[in-house]
């Protein structure tokens, strides 16, 4: 659906992203890990355009990113940035329904309504609706958007064709129940069809969910592959420099990562700038 | 209007336009009552009948009532031009004030953040100094035509300045562009002063009469003039309500939405430096009308810009219509500066609305 050819980025003489490839296909839940700074959110912006980059290509559909109108862009493909700020007094529904801007013009039918009303029911808000989005909690802010989202991609997952999901930690407001029942909804819309990627901050929210996990450190692609492949100790200290145990997850079959907390001696976190690349699965 | 029928039928089914909807209906109907009424009110009186039917026959409608010829020059020939003058950039001025108020996310803007009225300004205060020191004959023909003419070019030489300053390769930066108009701004506020020492003291009354705004020099010659610009903000901007609903997301949300962003703001500050250009070119100044009326109806009917622009646009042209009613009749047949009334009426309104909402927080 979408693919990242050897991106990089530069920003004031600065390489944030080296050469990054990344495939994003459907029915595929990708999430990228990573310290601070170690390049996710760029990335996506180079991703959806909206950093310049330095070299490298982006294809939607096997066409060049730029070739394409934003309004057919906007069709197939939802962004979910962090740190919305809405300060006007737009209520949690018409909120929502700006997802469906690409797809009416003028005033929304009574069809859209109940695709709006549908998604937030699946996003858990569809009791927010009259309430004036700034004045909701940063969770339920987050919530909203998701549905925006999901109204934006409604007819491309009906229908069953390609469509892509772009989201930037869209859980780190989220209390625990909802993180898992909001990452239990995106990966149904990934069985559906849409091609989905996600910047996440826990990494076993990751190994339980993602199809493929995308490990960046320094700009560089660190470790790629399933999360079984990926999550291994030696790979998840050097990438956050952070000392854990991984076990078998007790009831899934995925790993389960414990930070164990405390620095990697100075040896080890010296030898981790030399950042090897590491292709897996 | 087509998308408002749209509207009206939607609203049938859904309660969400209802609002919006009727406060859009009720201006509508006030406007032309108060059109109507208005023209009606001076030294020689003509009942609204009257105004209605003598309106009627000029279209070819047969009218009811008998009038003086006299009430039906006057009507024609002074009033009139004068109401569609105060109506139109009113309503100009409104709309443009609230399309800013989306572009830049802050509801705080106005339409002379991008520079057009202080730019207009500067360049009346020079045309009002420089015409006083010309004394030759050939200027005497054309010298009610100049401070028009130079404020009209300087609001829209200022608006392309800072609009220039703030883009670079294609991409407009919005918070560049609200700092360069507040640069521009003050470099005007500079030479402004120094017109200021250079004029005599009637060029003084001149210019700080003129920086109060009046509709009294309307003519159907200014209004054809400025008709076109004013008319393709009022009309025109509304068109771009659905992606201003967007920016309110921000940029980048907004191009995630499939809105053309960049072209937006092109469009956004052409259409308000034109228009506003215009409407100071014949009125002077006129201050708070395009800050206070978005807030009004933000207020009464919420954010959403497909509402919002339309009924600014009628809002805008109620209350310059409303003032300059009270302008040219509170102490005839002298003529008080109109941005004198729309501060005094519209300011202490204003406020009670923000006293009223204080509590529910819902300011924007």
């Amino acid at each position: 659906m979408i693919e990242a050819k050897n991106v990089s980025v530069i920003i004031e003489n600065k390489t944030i992203v080296d050469r990054v490839s990344m495939k994003l296909e459907r029915n595929k839940f990708s999430v990228i890990l990573g310290k601070n700074g170690a390049g996710k959110s760029t990335f996506l912006k180079a991703l959806t355009g909206d950093v310049k980059r330095a070299s490298g290509e982006i294809m939607v559909e096997e066409r060049p990113l730029e070739s394409i109108e934003p309004i057919y862009l906007a069709r197939k493909r939802a962004v979910m940035m962090q740190n919305l700020s809405l300060t006007f007094g737009f209520t949690a529904e018409q909120v929502v329904m700006m997802g469906r801007s690409p797809h009416v013009g003028g005033f929304e039918s009574k069809r859209d309504r109940q695709i709006v009303r549908e998604c937030m029911k699946q996003a858990g808000v569809d009791h927010l609706s009259d309430r004036i989005f700034p004045t909701l909690s940063g969770g339920e802010q987050q919530r909203v958007q998701i549905a925006r989202m999901i109204a934006q991609l409604w007819e491309r997952m009906e229908e069953r064709r390609p469509c892509a999901l772009l989201l930037d930690e869209p859980l780190s407001s989220l209390d625990l129940s909802h993180q898992h029942s909001i990452m239990r909804l995106i990966k149904d819309l990934c069985k559906k069809g849409v091609a989905v990627l996600m910047i996440l901050h826990d990494l076993n929210l990751a190994a339980q969910y993602a199809d493929e996990v995308h490990i960046m450190k320094n700009g560089r692609t660190y470790a790629l592959g399933t999360p079984n492949d990926v999550f291994k100790s030696e790979i998840i200290e050097m990438a956050f420099d952070c000392p854990v145990q991984i076990i078998q997850h007790p009831l899934h079959s995925c790993p389960l990562v414990i930070a164990l907390g405390g620095q990697l001696s100075e040896t080890v976190s010296h030898s981790s700038t030399r950042t090897p690349v590491r292709s897996l699965g | 209007m087509s998308s408002f029928v749209q509207a009206l039928r939607n609203s049938i089914l859904y309660t969400g336009y209802r609002k919006p909807l009727l406060v859009v209906s009720a201006l509508t109907v006030s406007l032309f009552w108060l059109t109507v009424l208005s023209v009606g009110i001076g030294a020689v009186t003509v009942s609204p009948a009257q105004v209605i039917t003598i309106l009627a026959e000029q279209v070819g409608l047969p009218g009811w009532v008998s009038y003086e010829p006299v009430q039906k020059a006057i009507l024609l020939n002074i009033r009139l031009p004068r109401v569609v003058l105060a109506i139109l950039t009113g309503a100009a001025l409104a709309v443009s004030g609230a399309a800013m108020q989306g572009l830049f996310r802050n509801p705080l803007a106005d339409p002379g953040l991008i520079g057009v009225s202080s730019g207009a300004a500067l360049a009346a205060a020079v045309a009002m100094v420089a015409a006083g020191a010309v004394s030759a004959a050939w200027i005497e023909p054309i010298a009610t035509f100049i401070v028009p003419l130079a404020a009209f070019a300087g609001g829209v030489l200022a608006t392309m300045l800072v609009y220039k300053l703030a883009t670079e390769r294609g991409r407009t930066d919005v918070a560049t562009m609200l700092l360069a108009g507040i640069a521009v701004n003050a470099m005007a506020g500079a030479v402004i002063g120094f017109m200021i020492f250079l004029a005599n003291d009637d060029q003084l009354r001149d210019y700080t009469f003129w920086t109060l705004g009046s509709l009294g020099g309307a003519t159907w010659g200014s209004v054809w003039v400025v008709l076109p610009l004013l008319l393709a903000a009022i009309l025109f901007l509304p068109g771009l309500s659905r992606g201003l609903n967007a920016i309110l997301l921000g940029e980048a949300e907004a191009r995630h939405l499939g809105v053309p962003v960049e072209r937006l703001k092109r469009l956004i500050v052409l259409f308000v430096g034109l228009a506003v250009g215009a409407a100071v070119s014949v009125s002077g100044m006129i201050g708070f009308v395009g800050l206070v009326v978005p807030h009004i109806l933000r207020l009464w009917m919420g954010p959403d810009h497909r509402f919002l622009l339309p009924g600014s646009a009628i809002l805008g042209g109620l209350l310059l219509l409303g003032s300059d009613l009270l302008a040219r009749t509170l102490v005839a047949p002298a003529e008080l500066p109109i941005g004198v009334i729309t501060a005094t009426t519209g300011a202490p309104f204003f406020l009670w609305l923000l006293l009223k909402n204080r509590k529910s927080g819902q300011f924007l």
